[in-house]
């Protein structure tokens, strides 16, 4: 099911006044497409992510599903940068939840989510709780608990942004192969250019606060993709691409601040 | 396991602190030996009449008031009418604090209309309004039981209305996202998520609830470990006040840990 997002604008209510944060947004995602966004800091991508699943109303514009509005909303999961977890839940409940939430019985749920558990390499810590893993370790979970309610859609925000350089090599590694076994259709959000090349078939380029879409670009790299593909000479030019348009927003959203 | 070894395993190596003196509970043998020794100094110092038997009578006299009163029965019955009073007025109080608490904590209305009522009622020590609720209840037991409830109400109220509070806002998201229904959002979210600081709450109430049943008792009651110290304290009976007073920090520590116990049993995702 392919969506589209129609003019969709954002503006927060504060104390201090009316805040844009997202201004005439419009990007079309089709059905199993890996989109990934990315853009300066605070320019609302989070937003933007929230808007899709449906967490916040925008303030004018609208989502449309297949033409549909929002109304017939495909399921979508959202996995969070991190803390998205709940402490109070042992890795397999977590994992559980979406499944809990749709009122799967018991035994069912644990089954789904032992496999799943064990596919992102956390088997042996079913039982464990979230704060006795790490960070890299909680991820996987919540990634696991992502795709074991099997959503049409997955939405990511910055899944791999709290961690070390190495263990998000592994995970962005790990991601791709999951996907390629689903295929759903994501959106990740990220501050890495060079993650935004390996993951995506698409990469948006955001301008900085309030957010619109600067650039759309597709990523001509053949899948299944490895960590080399980075290595290619176009897409060395791609990134260096991106890097250009996204200097120039950041250094506005600077002087802005400044 | 295949993933504990790599970067993002974590570390098992103790401390350097806790390696060079493995297993040897060191401090606590010294700790130990102290309480013993001033214990032993005390005995040697009030027999040999070095320090006066009528504000320090040995311990030894202590220990055999303890057992007289334990033997007749009277420390029995006393700690009885405490710890009812203790429960009984924490139950009346905690409960409706934690509901309200709760409450509140969740919608901004009902706070705006609570939070004046309990900065004005919460500073007022709850000591003093005794003789006042005595007017009302009269001196009977409910006078009593009203007096800790009012004191175990206001702690477990702002501890359970700052549970719901600081529940990280992600946690709603995360809900909201799987599809979860408000009775689900309370069951599997709020409930679990408040449970800390609402055990803080039960913590600090039963504390204050040990403290103004014994305050009651020393001014206005008949029975319980207040009303025995204060007997005690009218006949100069030294020995029976310190066996009491051992009885109430017995029964403080003993709250102290069963709180724990429950803590441990009821939020086993809180690293200690």
């Amino acid at each position: 099911m392919a969506f589209e997002c129609q003019h969709l604008s954002k503006t927060y209510r504060t104390r201090n006044g009316p805040i844009p944060a997202l201004e005439d947004v419009s990007f079309r995602v089709e059905d199993q497409e890996f989109l990934c966004i990315v853009g300066p800091s605070g320019c609302g991508k989070t937003t933007l992510l929230k808007l899709i699943a449906g967490l916040l109303e925008p303030t004018s514009g609208q989502i449309t599903f297949d033409g549909q509005p929002a109304d017939g909303r495909p399921r979508c999961a959202l996995v969070f940068q991190e803390h998205g977890l709940f402490p109070w839940m042992t890795v397999l409940d977590n994992a559980a939840f979406g499944l809990e939430m749709r009122g799967v019985d018991r035994q069912e749920r644990h089954n789904r989510a032992q496999a799943f558990i064990g596919r992102v390499g956390l088997g042996p810590f079913a039982n464990c709780y979230p704060h006795e893993l790490s960070v890299g370790m909680r991820q996987r979970v919540a990634i696991a608990r992502a795709f074991v309610c099997d959503p049409h859609m997955l939405l990511m925000d910055e899944p791999f942004g709290s961690l070390d350089a190495q263990t998000r090599l592994v995970l962005q590694e790990e991601l791709l192969r999951i996907w390629k076994q689903y295929r759903k259709q994501v959106v990740y959000v990220t501050h890495d250019i060079e993650e935004a090349i390996l993951l995506g078939d698409r990469v948006l380029v955001m301008t900085g606060r309030p957010g619109g879409i600067r650039e759309d670009i597709t990523i001509p790299l053949a899948r299944p993709r490895d960590l080399r593909a980075g290595e290619q000479h176009d897409v060395a030019e791609i990134k260096w691409h991106i890097w250009e348009i996204l200097k120039d927003e950041v250094r506005k959203s600077l002087y802005v601040t400044a | 396991m295949a993933h504990m070894g790599n970067t993002e395993g974590r570390s098992t190596q103790e401390p350097l602190r806790d390696r060079l003196s493995p297993g040897l509970p060191v401090e606590q043998l010294v700790t130990a030996f102290l309480a013993v020794l001033v214990l032993a100094l005390w005995e040697w110092g009030s027999r040999t009449g070095r320090i006066s038997t009528l504000f320090f009578p040995p311990p030894s006299a202590t220990v055999r008031a303890l057992r007289r009163l334990l033997s007749t029965g009277r420390l029995g019955g006393n700690l009885g009418a405490t710890l009812y009073r203790v429960f009984v007025g924490f139950g009346l109080g905690a409960v409706p604090g934690l509901i309200l608490g709760l409450l509140s904590g969740w919608s901004r209305q009902l706070r705006a209309v609570v939070d004046p009522f309990i900065a004005a009622a919460h500073p007022i020590p709850k000591v003093a309004i005794l003789p006042l609720v005595m007017i009302i209840f009269g001196i009977g037991e409910s006078s009593k039981l009203a007096v800790v409830a009012i004191a175990c109400f206001f702690p477990m109220l702002i501890n359970a209305m700052a549970a719901v509070r600081e529940i990280p806002p992600i946690y709603f998201e995360v809900a909201a996202n799987y599809g979860a229904d408000l009775r689900r959002v309370f069951s599997r979210v709020v409930a679990p998520a408040t449970l800390p600081l609402a055990m803080s709450g039960v913590r600090l109430s039963l504390n204050t609830a040990l403290v103004l049943t014994l305050a009651v008792e020393l001014v206005a009651a008949q029975r319980g470990l207040g009303a025995m110290m204060w007997l005690a304290w009218e006949t100069l009976r030294t020995a029976d006040l310190y066996a009491t007073l051992t009885v109430t920090a017995i029964l403080g520590i003993g709250f102290n840990l069963i709180v724990q116990a429950l803590e441990r049993y009821l939020i086993p995702w809180h690293a200690d």
